[in-house]
């Protein structure tokens, strides 16, 4: 009884929040100790810290953010995200997503993660876009971070690396259902959240159809299809131990005709961390993933992924914090073209991935803090790759932060470089895969400012340098034609945005995005590959502005644009695209609301060759969430 | 049975709360924490007027206090939030609260060593440049470690309801 008593205790305290529902700081005022810790702020990165003083290129896409945007599914919710390309392209991969160039359907330098599982296929290290979904409602925030981010994550981290953090089960009580449709999608879901003995828990379920796209010459592109999904996810513990269990399953089929797609697959991820006594912790995790794909007649593959990682972070040392870890992944995958066109040797293969990593954040004054950090990282087709990063951060005045970056990274070589043969049977005079192909490395320099002046107005400037080296080039052979690393290149640029509130009930945000690329290869070498293929096909930058409105108390008017420069090769013209949503609270437990999409023009290509390019199209799409709480 | 369903209410009732200041950022929940510590604190003496929290250099978890606090009182006090100009003393204030941009948390502590001021900060190490409670990050919530010595040494007795709390408890010299 006393357990309900102190519950009801809590309970009134918390209720008392609605009362003073236009103003949530003094809300807090009336929380226990015990729930004002238990309140997660906005923060980033495996280490805790604040947003501001992070010493990286880091944009955060907030619940808030993807809600009042109207996204249906994760790419469009990138479209938030100023440091990013977003791109529909042809094929049902839908979308050509980077960060920093280097962008194509195939997309390879961006490491993208949903929970700390990765979601980059080691065929051919990219984010196949068509088998992920999830309860948008459910995510907690988006972090994109471009630049480089191997010393944490990984190779592939080359470019950037996206988050996506789902919410807590405990935050995610109750039931909810949405349910919408439009011109060009319709979707559907239910979770439902409830409490455990010293936990919560959630389970959801998803279903979002696409209606296909045309061409500019009026005929379908046949990308239409649906994708459902279900899953869960139990957070409980306590004094000092926390448990996670979560899990998803997924089947998808696109029309394309008249091959068409189908895919399925399931996850399941385990994680545990422990406080430990002076001021450490302990994290512990491991998940088991697979995907069934089967494009008809073309290819099909089947990955089974298992990964365990441990992370230890030191109690703080003096001016020292030290973190160090490792992991270990096994992936087997089963590809083969049905077709017999060509084929992959092995067409069964163990991939593996081994690292061990350590980082000190070192407080060299207490405006200045330096990290130094270093991963090694083993794959099964190159020797061990090193990927060092130093970081340094100066919080130059309260509310502003100036920091500078150093780093390597190296995009590991996949299995469509190092095992593609044609035709089936040797003497292979077309593919001959690439035997003595390697990674290819990026060094990364980077410098950079975020500014919070006054709680309403926030900003982030940086401007970047990359050198690329040993870049994927493919040439003929004798033997055929083989994967080499002949080329290199170089980027620079700025990425920039900021948010200012002018008002307690309106808020304007910006960002932009300008860069410059070469690419040269080495004298002599007749290089087979597309310009795209090789570098990416990026527009040199790109714009974004959004004004978020609060029209009374139940009423919400969100305008967003973006201009896109043009694309060099295959050429893309630059477009403009102006979306809008409002939003109604009918009640406090009904919204419903209006999103039009591309409404300054009927249509326009974004990626891709002209007679096989989809039109994004002009859309409406009206939907309906209800919750219980 | 009726006991479980009534927590599970409560529980869910309370989830609605917390959801509400899910979206609360680090310096209002520290502003917040900064409000509900004195209460949790064995003072020597009540002030005789006015209950001073001293802030220096952390501009915005002052002006959220300034708010929050607004027409309420700390243990039957009216609250003043004392925003610490350069070179100005904390004498006078019951709490103190140096933010981590601050070069002087060090020589702030000690001009108030012996007396009953409770020094708050959010620097790593700061226990050892004399903070009493400092604020950590830990897995995005707000947290704190406690320096028992310190608040001994300035004559307060911290309640062990927020010793409970404390990421860290450095032990009294006794």
């Amino acid at each position: 009884m006393k357990h309900f008593a102190r519950a009801a205790l809590a309970c009134a305290a918390a209720l008392a929040c609605p009362a003073r529902a236009n103003d949530q700081v003094a809300g807090l005022a009336d929380l226990t100790l015990e729930q004002l810790s238990n309140i997660v702020v906005s923060s980033v990165s495996r280490h805790e810290q604040p947003l501001l003083r992070t010493p990286a290129s880091v944009y955060v896409i907030t619940a808030e953010d993807i809600r009042r945007s109207g996204a249906t599914s994760i790419p469009e919710a990138l479209r938030l995200a100023p440091n990013l390309h977003v791109a529909r392209v042809a094929d049902p991969t839908q979308y050509a997503i980077s960060a920093r160039g280097a962008n194509n359907a195939a997309a390879n330098k961006l490491l993208t993660m949903i929970d700390g599982r990765t979601i980059y296929t080691p065929f051919f290290s990219g984010t196949w876009w068509d088998a992920q979904d999830l309860m948008l409602e459910d995510v907690d925030r988006i972090e994109v971070i471009s630049g480089p981010g191997s010393t944490e994550w990984g190779a592939n981290a080359v470019n950037g690396v996206i988050n996506v953090i789902t919410k807590r089960a405990a935050d995610t009580q109750g039931a909810l259902i949405s349910a919408g449709a439009g011109n060009t999608t319709q979707s559907g879901g239910f979770r439902y959240g409830g409490a455990l003995e010293d936990g919560a828990y959630r389970v959801y379920g998803k279903t979002l159809r696409r209606e296909s796209t045309r061409l500019a010459s009026g005929a379908s592109s046949h990308d239409g299809g649906d994708i459902t999904t279900s899953g869960f996810r139990a957070d409980w513990g306590g004094h000092g131990d926390g448990f996670t269990l979560q899990g998803d399953a997924y089947s998808a089929g696109y029309d394309l005709t008249p091959q068409g797609r189908n895919l399925s697959g399931a996850n399941l991820l385990a994680r545990w961390n422990r406080r430990l006594d002076g001021g450490g912790a302990l994290q512990v995790q491991a998940y088991y993933d697979y995907t069934d794909r089967d494009h008809v007649s073309l290819l099909t593959d089947r990955l089974d992924t298992f990964d365990i990682e441990a992370i230890h972070t030191l109690a703080p040392l003096g001016r020292h914090r030290v973190q160090w870890g490792g992991g270990i992944r096994r992936s087997h995958d089963d590809s083969s073209i049905p077709v017999g066109t060509a084929v992959f040797l092995p067409n069964v293969a163990l991939l593996t991935r081994n690292n061990v990593f350590v980082q000190d954040e070192i407080a060299l004054r207490p405006d200045v803090s330096l990290t130094l950090g270093a991963k090694v990282e083993s794959n099964n087709y190159t020797k061990p790759e090193g990927l060092p990063t130093a970081r340094i951060g100066w919080a130059v005045a309260p509310g502003h932060f100036l920091w500078a970056a150093a780093s390597r990274a190296v995009r590991a070589p996949t299995r469509l470089e190092k095992d593609l043969y044609a035709p089936v049977n040797p003497p292979f005079t077309i593919f001959a895969g690439g035997p003595n192909y390697r990674s290819e490395v990026s060094k990364d320099y980077e410098i950079g400012y975020r500014s919070q002046p006054t709680s309403a107005l926030s900003y982030s400037a940086t401007l970047f340098y990359q050198r690329l080296e040993s870049l994927r080039t493919q040439v003929l052979t004798p033997a055929g034609a083989v994967f080499t690393n002949d080329a290199q290149g170089r980027t620079h640029g700025i990425e920039a945005w900021g948010s200012w509130r002018l008002r307690p009930w309106w808020q304007l945000s910006a960002g932009i995005t300008h860069m410059t690329k070469s690419v040269s290869i080495n004298p002599g070498v007749v290089n087979l590959l597309t310009p795209d293929a090789l570098s990416g096909n990026d527009p040199n930058g790109w714009v974004t502005f959004r004004s978020s409105m609060d029209l009374g108390a139940n009423l919400e008017l969100d305008v967003m644009a973006r201009h896109v420069n043009a694309l060099p090769s295959p050429s893309v013209p630059a477009y403009t695209a102006l979306d809008a949503r409002l939003g109604w609270k009918v009640r406090r437990d009904a919204q419903i609301s209006l999103t039009l999409q591309n409404l300054t023009d009927p249509g326009h290509p974004e990626f891709g060759l002209p007679a096989t390019r989809p039109e994004v199209p002009r859309s409406v799409f009206v939907s309906v969430r209800l919750t219980t709480n | 049975m009726l006991r479980a369903t009534l927590t599970l209410l409560a529980a869910l009732a309370c989830l609605a709360g917390g959801a509400r200041a899910q979206s609360a950022t680090e310096e209002e929940v520290k502003a917040a924490f900064l409000y509900k510590f004195p209460a949790f604190v064995e003072w020597p003496e009540r002030p005789p007027a006015a209950f001073v929290i001293a802030v220096a250099d952390a501009e915005d978890v002052a002006s959220e206090l300034a708010r929050l606090s607004e027409g309420r009182d700390i243990l039957g006090r009216r609250v003043m939030v004392k925003p610490l100009r350069k070179g100005e003393s904390a004498a006078g204030a019951q709490v103190l609260f140096v933010g981590r941009e601050s070069a002087r948390l060090a020589e702030l502590a000690r001009s108030v060593a012996g007396t009953p001021v409770l020094v708050v900060s959010e620097s790593p190490g700061a226990l050892d440049q004399g903070s009493l409670v400092n604020f950590v990050l830990l897995e995005g919530r707000v947290r704190f470690e406690v320096a028992l010595d310190s608040a001994e040494r300035n004559g307060l007795r911290i309640s062990p309801r927020l010793l409970a709390l404390a990421t860290r408890v450095r032990a009294s010299r006794r």
